[in-house]
């Protein structure tokens, strides 16, 4: 097993500092996600999750220690490449929402557009295959705001498989749903890294975390920490 | 509900097409206007300098060969204008003629005789026009043998050309100062209007969207826009210059077809490049942001 050690992950963090605006906010981080792993990152508002997932898609810049992504390394990772390292990626973000003006199958084609697909028989079969995959096989023609919360939510799910992702990166992806909705997304998720993608996924949901024994990263205090036991949470 | 809505409203943070277009648009057209006038006033100056004339008196007692030789040195000397009617004869007879019918005073009647002399009047090459060439000009003209003498207002000239230098300085300044105020004026136009787009731009960035494939239709667009309001901007100076040939006559010897279509061409590509590079610089700018910095 430890020979195979690398190509089995898709995340490999190595005494990494994470910055934002110059301010170190983790520092010595460690830490790997493995191939089909579902791993928690929890911890405070402000406490430094959304940078080390933004540190993550190269979305902030990375200075200090080692960071493999998907089989890039982030670390003067060149400009050119970083498209490249997003389509192996899934994000789900709160800030990232869909287009609202245009429909649904709009929304997807155009993403599918814009990371290199041209056949337009190619692009419909994986559309019909992402939502159906959400459970949103009728709502190709629907517009954003026809959606519910939740809807939605599956919506920018789907566009985040597009490109057969190998990870997930989530951050609160159930953070403006109620209970309910947020406990079918996440039932989704569940699914989802069942048939083989890792994901990374943030949330400050207790209820969820605690409800799902899966393992937990913890940033407190400046450093990232495994959770061995839920009670500590 | 059961019915899908078709129709797509404008939605805030669309881009401002009619904006973009419209303060493009002004923007091209106050330089276009500049332009027209900078050419009306270019062409004047011309004309003008062109119109500078000096009188060579000839001896009374010279034979028609000695004229025809006077003439031809005349016309091929290289201080005349190079134009038709360059050198233009004035003979005595004529000259009494107009004199009398201009002042009713018949002076055979009390002098006998015709005390007027022929008389060639020149144009003078613009390049010869300052006082050290014409005195230059006069000796050379006044050596030829059959020439009494030749007469021209000594400061006009010397006043003429620095007031052409000193305007035409002035409008080149302000052409200058104008032509950087509508490139910073159209920038920023349309840094407004991409400002709308910073979360589209966003959003395609991670997708994974290659910068150029984010960039192309905002170029093309650009450009696009910015030939449209060179276009608009266009017509509407050609019916200025309509309705100004209409009012004003005269006003058509100072411009031709060419130099408006050139002024045209110009306007156009003035706009689209403006637009292009704009476009550009401003989407650089925010495909190099951080999303924290983008709000």
């Amino acid at each position: 097993m430890m020979s195979s050690f690398s190509s089995q992950h898709v995340i490999e963090v190595q005494k990494a500092t994470i910055y934002q605006e110059d301010k170190p906010v983790l520092s010595n981080v460690n830490f790997d996600v493995e191939k089909g792993e579902f791993v928690f990152l929890i911890g405070r508002t402000g406490g430094g999750k959304s940078s080390l997932l933004k540190t993550l898609y190269a979305d902030l810049p990375f200075r200090e220690g080692y960071m493999n992504v998907a089989g890039y390394l982030i670390k003067g990772l060149k400009k050119q490449q970083v498209p490249m390292l997003r389509r192996k990626l899934g994000i789900i973000f709160q800030d990232f929402q869909l287009f609202p003006d245009r429909t649904v199958s709009e929304n997807l084609i155009f993403v599918m557009q814009a990371t290199g697909w041209k056949e337009k028989s190619k692009m419909k079969a994986r559309l019909t295959e992402v939502l159906m995959r959400v459970g949103l096989g009728s709502a190709q023609s629907k517009m954003p705001h026809q959606l519910s919360g939740g809807e939605q939510q599956r919506v920018v799910i789907a566009r985040a498989l597009l490109n057969e992702p190998v990870a997930l990166l989530a951050d609160e992806p159930t953070g403006n749903l109620d209970p309910v909705v947020s406990d079918e997304i996440f039932k989704l998720f569940l699914e989802i890294n069942n048939s083989g993608t890792a994901i990374l996924m943030a949330t400050h949901d207790h209820q969820l975390v605690k409800a799902h024994p899966l393992r937990t990263l913890k940033c407190e205090n400046g450093r990232v920490e495994e959770l061995k036991e839920m009670e500590s949470f | 509900m059961a019915s899908v809505k078709k129709s797509r409203k404008r939605k805030l943070g669309s881009y401002p097409s009619f904006s973009v277009v419209a303060s493009m648009f002004l923007a091209l057209f106050v330089l276009g206007l500049f332009a027209l006038f900078l050419l009306l006033s270019k062409n004047l100056s011309t004309a003008i300098q062109e119109s500078i004339q000096v009188q060579v008196y000839l001896e009374k007692d010279i034979s028609e060969s000695q004229r025809i030789q006077i003439e031809k040195t005349l016309s091929s000397s290289e201080f005349v204008l190079q134009k038709e009617r360059s050198v233009v004869l004035i003979t005595k007879d004529s000259a009494a003629e107009k004199f009398i019918a201009e002042t009713g005073e018949d002076f055979y009647e009390f002098l006998g005789d015709n005390p007027l002399r022929d008389v060639y009047i020149v144009n003078i090459a613009p390049d010869y026009q300052t006082d050290e060439k014409m005195a230059i000009v006069q000796k050379e003209v006044e050596s030829i043998s059959g020439v009494y003498e030749m007469d021209y207002v000594k400061n006009m000239l010397s006043s003429i050309n620095t007031n052409i230098t000193k305007i035409s300085l002035a409008l080149i300044g302000f052409a200058i100062i104008l032509l950087i105020a509508v490139i910073v004026l159209i920038n920023n136009t349309i840094k407004l209007a991409l400002f709308s787009q910073r979360f589209l731009i966003r959003s395609m960035q991670l997708v994974g969207a290659k910068a150029g494939f984010i960039r192309k239709p905002f170029l093309y667009r650009a450009f696009f826009h910015g030939m449209l309001a060179g276009a608009i901007a266009s017509v509407f100076l050609y019916s200025i210059i309509n309705y100004g040939m209409s009012i004003i006559p005269g006003i058509d010897i100072l411009l031709n077809i060419e130099i408006i279509a050139i002024l045209f061409g110009s306007l156009l590509c003035v706009g689209a490049i403006v637009g292009f590079f704009g476009t550009f610089m401003a989407i650089r700018k925010y495909l190099k942001m951080s999303l924290d910095e983008l709000y």
